[in-house]
């Protein structure tokens, strides 16, 4: 195809894309947590299902459309501006973690099972990495598994766990080898949320949703089948998982913050210079993130995402709490656009999650020093 | 919608990276500005400026983003403001319909000289001795004048920010060129203030990676490392916004002017936090004159100045609309 045809190809596929999301945007907004967040996630990831609008860049026989990713940049860009309901929902770990791990790791019956459940809008999926003592140093979780036949009987505690309490899977990251050291020796499973043996405590965070789960597992037996990529290689695994989380995950979070920027100029009086000025460094950022996701969501199209990844995930990070923080300047803290649900003051305590969940900012600092940069490893 | 430069387009300008690096390497700077004309005659025999001039004044034909992918290469290698003087020089005498004014400063046989307006009359930056052309930063972007309209010559500095500094005044008003050319100013200062940016961060891990304390390399620190990889974000948000904007010119976008401005805040401030972190990285050693890091952070502050200055670029940049549409007023 030649470059004008390409283009106009895109053109055509953004009008349809636009069209389709303004027919069919939910009105209500997202409930914030709980068995009714769990209902709307699933209803209009099912909705867009239907559409043909999930796993675009999936392939065909899991239920994608196996289509390049410039498309799937303006998918995400029609979507923003359509103001749709946010990517990071309950949907969020299946889709952008467990999904993308298990088409990378998994084994063909793995993919079969579990693919078009995601893209059909039937299940949801949390992550059970973190535990209370091991947060930044992961490698040092203790939540046991012990193969016996063909069954691993797992003993110990998760935190920090989105939607577990609504969650049907669970992509589990467990130590099988106890006499192997640190990141030898654990393995990446997938735990049906249902196991008898498993005790989920919702956890209320600073915006407000008891959107993250304290979870105790009590002899809570797994299939050995439900391994992904190998027995004992859990950390290899849990590795492509963090990349895919630190890649292009977010593309449509980082695309939604140059509209939110855009709302703020266009409420910012003219006889606030100083926050104008500040509000233009935030603009120029926002699109700063746009060619940066663009730049490396075209380098990384196939395969596993390189490091760099880090780099626009903590810078994405840190600019969502700056312009969340400018929000609360700009109107104050008792203003209706403050106030409401989904509203800044939501938006602005909800980023202080980014810069700890999914690898803290020390953490990714410490990875673009060292994976991006070549640096030598040290302390931590 | 192209979204960034095409691996061909990398692939061109990462070629000539070498060339560029053998005629400028930075320890020429060390021995005082001199010879910087010589050194855009070789510039101008590999073809730099002219590389998207048309080929019918000898140009190479190519479009604004290699014409920027270039100007980064030439910030890291801290090229003289008369490099883009001259760049911007044959395009207006182009737009003219100036063949062989294009032609003869393309060839470096008529050499420009880059002017920001002043409060009496105008900056004069690394002229040398009679320059054909004066190329003036304006607000509303360059003008293009005869180099003898230039008058009252007076030099201020040649120290302190590494780089001849004179106050003069021009008679007449000069010629403007198409109205791209304002952005293509914007675009290739953002690119010269990137590849500051870059050449900071590379200097500063290359040292981290060298220099031991407490028994081993400081980059092995968080301390340092994070410095580092802070470094490493401004290069790269600067640098990619810089050639996003590039292609969004390249390809007569209606956000241009807009994703160069934004281009520009980030590489003003990218230049200037990394060139200011890499003096902290080197130490004692950084802020020697001997060593280069200085180097970096007169340059950011003089492209800066060339660029117009934050203030003035996030005025403009307000004064755009948004590339993605109006479609949100509020959040709610």
């Amino acid at each position: 195809m030649s470059a004008e045809n390409m283009m106009s190809d895109l053109e055509e596929f953004r009008a349809e894309a636009r069209a389709w999301l303004e027919a069919h945007i939910p009105t209500e907004h997202a409930p914030i947590d709980g068995p009714e967040s769990r209902t709307y996630a699933l209803d209009w990831q099912r909705k867009m299902g239907e559409g043909g609008w999930t796993g675009l860049t999936w392939p065909k026989e899991y239920g994608g459309r196996a289509l390049n990713v410039a498309k799937q940049i303006v998918w995400f860009e029609e979507y923003a501006r359509a103001k749709a309901p946010s990517t990071h929902d309950s949907s969020f770990v299946g889709l952008n973690h467990a999904g993308p791990t298990v088409m990378a790791c998994g084994t063909e019956e793995q993919k079969a099972f579990h693919l078009p459940k995601l893209l059909k809008g039937e299940v949801i999926w949390c992550q059970g990495f973190s535990e209370p003592n091991a947060g930044s140093d992961l490698a040092g979780l203790r939540t046991r598994g012990v193969v016996e036949g063909d069954e691993i009987v797992v003993n110990g505690t998760k935190i920090w766990s989105s939607y577990a309490d609504i969650a049907d899977w669970q992509e589990l990251l467990i130590r099988t080898d106890p006499e192997a050291q640190r990141h030898s020796g654990l393995s990446w499973v997938i735990c049906k949320m249902d196991t008898p043996g498993i005790t989920v405590r919702p956890i209320k965070t600073m915006a407000g949703p008891r959107k993250y789960s304290e979870i105790f597992y009590d002899n809570v037996r797994i299939p050995l089948s439900n391994v992904v990529g190998g027995l004992h290689n859990g950390w290899k695994t849990a590795m492509s998982t963090f990349a895919f989380e630190r890649g292009t995950a977010s593309l449509a979070l980082q695309i939604l913050l140059i509209y939110k920027v855009e709302a703020l100029l266009a409420a910012c009086p003219a006889n606030r210079p100083v926050l104008k000025d500040r509000l233009a460094g935030l603009r120029a950022e926002a699109a700063a993130i746009r060619a940066m996701t663009y730049r490396f969501a075209i380098d990384n199209e196939h395969g596993v995402p390189g490091a760099e990844g880090s780099v626009i995930r903590l810078y994405f990070a840190e600019l969502s709490k700056r312009v969340t923080a400018a929000a609360i300047d700009l109107f104050g803290l008792a203003h209706r656009e403050v106030l409401a649900d989904h509203g800044w003051a939501f938006d602005y305590f909800d980023a202080y999650s980014e810069t700890i969940a999914g690898g803290t900012a020390e953490i990714q600092r410490d990875l673009i020093g060292e994976r991006v940069l070549g640096l030598p490893r040290g302390g931590r | 919608m192209r979204m960034q430069p095409s691996t061909d387009q990398r692939e061109l300008i990462e070629a000539v990276a070498g060339p560029v690096a053998e005629i400028l390497p930075l320890e020429r700077l060390h021995k005082g500005a001199d010879g910087e004309r010589a050194r855009l005659s070789s510039l101008a025999e590999l073809g730099a400026l002219a590389i998207a001039l048309g080929e019918e004044h000898g140009g190479a034909g190519l479009t604004a983003t290699e014409e920027a992918l270039l100007f980064e290469q030439l910030g890291r290698q801290l090229a003289s403001p008369s490099v883009l003087a001259s760049v911007l020089a044959a395009h207006i005498a182009a737009s003219q319909g100036n063949a062989d004014m294009a032609g003869a400063i393309a060839t470096g046989a008529e050499p420009a000289a880059l002017a920001v307006p002043s409060p009496n009359g105008i900056l004069l930056i690394d002229a040398g001795e009679a320059p054909a052309h004066v190329v003036l930063m304006g607000p509303d972007g360059p003008t293009l004048h005869a180099g003898d309209t230039l008058g009252g010559r007076k030099l201020l500095d040649d120290k302190l920010w590494n780089t001849p500094l004179e106050e003069a005044a021009l008679t007449g008003t000069g010629a403007r060129g198409d109205d791209s050319l304002a952005i293509r100013a914007r675009l290739l200062c953002a690119a010269q203030l990137a590849g500051i940016a870059g050449t900071a961060r590379d200097m500063a891990v290359d040292y981290a990676k060298l220099r031991e304390q407490f028994g081993k390399p400081i980059g092995s620190f968080q301390a340092t490392k994070h410095h580092c990889a802070n470094m490493a974000i401004w290069a790269m948000a600067s640098a990619d916004q810089m050639s996003f904007a590039g292609v969004a010119l390249a390809d007569g976008r209606d956000d241009a002017a807009f994703q160069a401005l934004s281009a520009l805040s980030m590489a003003i401030r990218a230049a200037r936090t990394n060139a200011g972190t890499n003096i902290q990285v080197h130490g004692g050693i950084g802020f020697s004159d001997e060593a280069d890091p200085h180097m970096l952070l007169k340059a950011a502050h003089l492209w800066e100045t060339i660029a117009g200055g934050e203030e003035a670029v996030h005025s403009a940049l307000l004064a755009e609309e948004s590339p993605l549409g109006g479609a949100w007023s509020a959040k709610h």
